[in-house]
C-alpha cells in the first residue's frame, strides 16, 4: 500500500536518491530507476501537502476534472476512459515547470525496467540531473500549485 | 456502436490532437509530425526529426504530449513516439489509420 506519511515519503525519497548516486557512480543504468522513484515519493508528498486540494475553486481552475481524491494518486498513468489522473499527468497540471522533467524521468525508468535499457538521447547523467533539479524544486518549496503556477518551465539548455 | 462511425470518430479525434500539437511544437529541425491510432486506444504523437535527437528535443516534445494529455483527458491516451525517416516512410506506406501533417515545407 502506498505511503501517506509525508516524513516517511521524504525519507524514502532520500534513500532512493542515495542508491541512485551509488549506482550512477558505477555507471549502472538502474540509477535512472532509483532517481525517478526518489522524485515519485516527493511528488506524492507534494500532493498530500498541497492546499490546492482543499480549495474547490482553485482545484477546478487547475483542471476541471481534478478531484480531492487525486491527492492520493499512486499510479503513474491512467488509461483512456479511466477516472482520475496518473501521477505523471498530475505533476504536469500542478507543477508545470517540472512536468517535462518528471515525464522524461518516468520514461527512463520504463526503458530500464521493461525495455532494452536507456535509449539515446537518454543517459544516466542526464536523468540524474533532471532528478536533482526536481528534488531542488521540492526542497525550495516550489512544488505547491499556488507557487508553481508562477514559475516557467525550466530551460532544457540548463539540464 | 457502428464500427465505421467509431473509427471515423477516432480519426477525427486524432486529427484534432495533431492540429493542436502542430500549434505547440517547434517545427525547426522537424521533418514530419503525425498521429497514429493504436488498437488499444492509445494515440501516438509521432515526431520525425531531421537531426539527431537531443534531450532538449525530447523534453520539449514530452511537454507538448503532457499538455495534449490534459487537453484531451478522458478522450485519448497520448504517447510520444520518435521515428527516423526510414521508419516513418514504412509507416506512411502502411494502411494504419493516421492523421499526417507533413512539415517538410512548413
Amino acid at each position: 500500500m502506498a505511503l501517506k506519511d509525508i516524513q516517511l515519503l521524504k525519507k524514502r525519497a532520500n534513500d532512493h536518491w542515495q542508491a541512485a548516486l551509488v549506482l550512477a557512480s558505477a555507471q549502472n543504468e538502474w540509477a535512472a530507476v532509483a532517481a525517478f522513484y526518489s522524485c515519485f515519493q516527493l511528488a506524492r508528498a507534494s500532493f498530500l501537502m498541497d492546499p490546492v486540494f482543499d480549495n474547490f475553486a482553485e482545484m477546478k481552475l487547475a483542471h476541471q476534472h481534478l478531484t480531492p481524491d487525486d491527492r492520493y494518486a499512486d499510479k503513474h498513468q491512467v488509461r483512456k476512459g479511466s477516472h482520475g489522473f496518473g501521477m505523471v499527468d498530475l505533476v504536469q497540471i500542478l507543477y508545470k515547470h517540472v512536468g517535462k522533467n518528471y515525464r522524461v524521468l518516468h520514461q527512463g525508468s520504463v526503458q530500464v525496467r521493461y525495455e532494452n535499457g536507456l535509449r539515446p538521447p537518454y543517459n544516466i547523467q542526464d536523468l540524474m540531473d533532471l532528478s536533482q533539479e526536481f528534488q531542488d524544486e521540492f526542497h525550495a518549496g516550489h512544488l505547491i500549485h499556488s507557487r508553481a503556477k508562477e514559475l516557467l518551465p525550466t530551460d532544457p539548455e540548463d539540464v | 456502436m457502428d464500427n465505421n462511425y467509431r473509427r471515423s470518430s477516432e480519426e477525427a479525434l486524432a486529427e484534432s490532437i495533431g492540429l493542436n500539437a502542430l500549434r505547440e511544437i517547434d517545427k525547426d529541425g522537424l521533418y514530419a509530425l503525425s498521429v497514429r491510432l493504436l488498437d488499444d486506444g492509445v494515440c501516438e504523437l509521432i515526431v520525425v526529426p531531421d537531426a539527431p535527437v537531443t534531450l532538449k528535443n525530447v523534453l520539449d516534445w514530452e511537454h507538448v504530449v503532457g499538455e495534449m494529455r490534459l487537453l484531451f483527458h478522458g478522450e485519448a491516451d497520448i504517447q510520444l513516439r520518435v521515428m527516423d525517416h526510414h521508419e516513418f516512410h514504412r509507416f506512411e506506406q502502411s494502411n494504419e489509420p493516421s492523421y499526417n501533417a507533413n512539415l517538410a515545407d512548413a
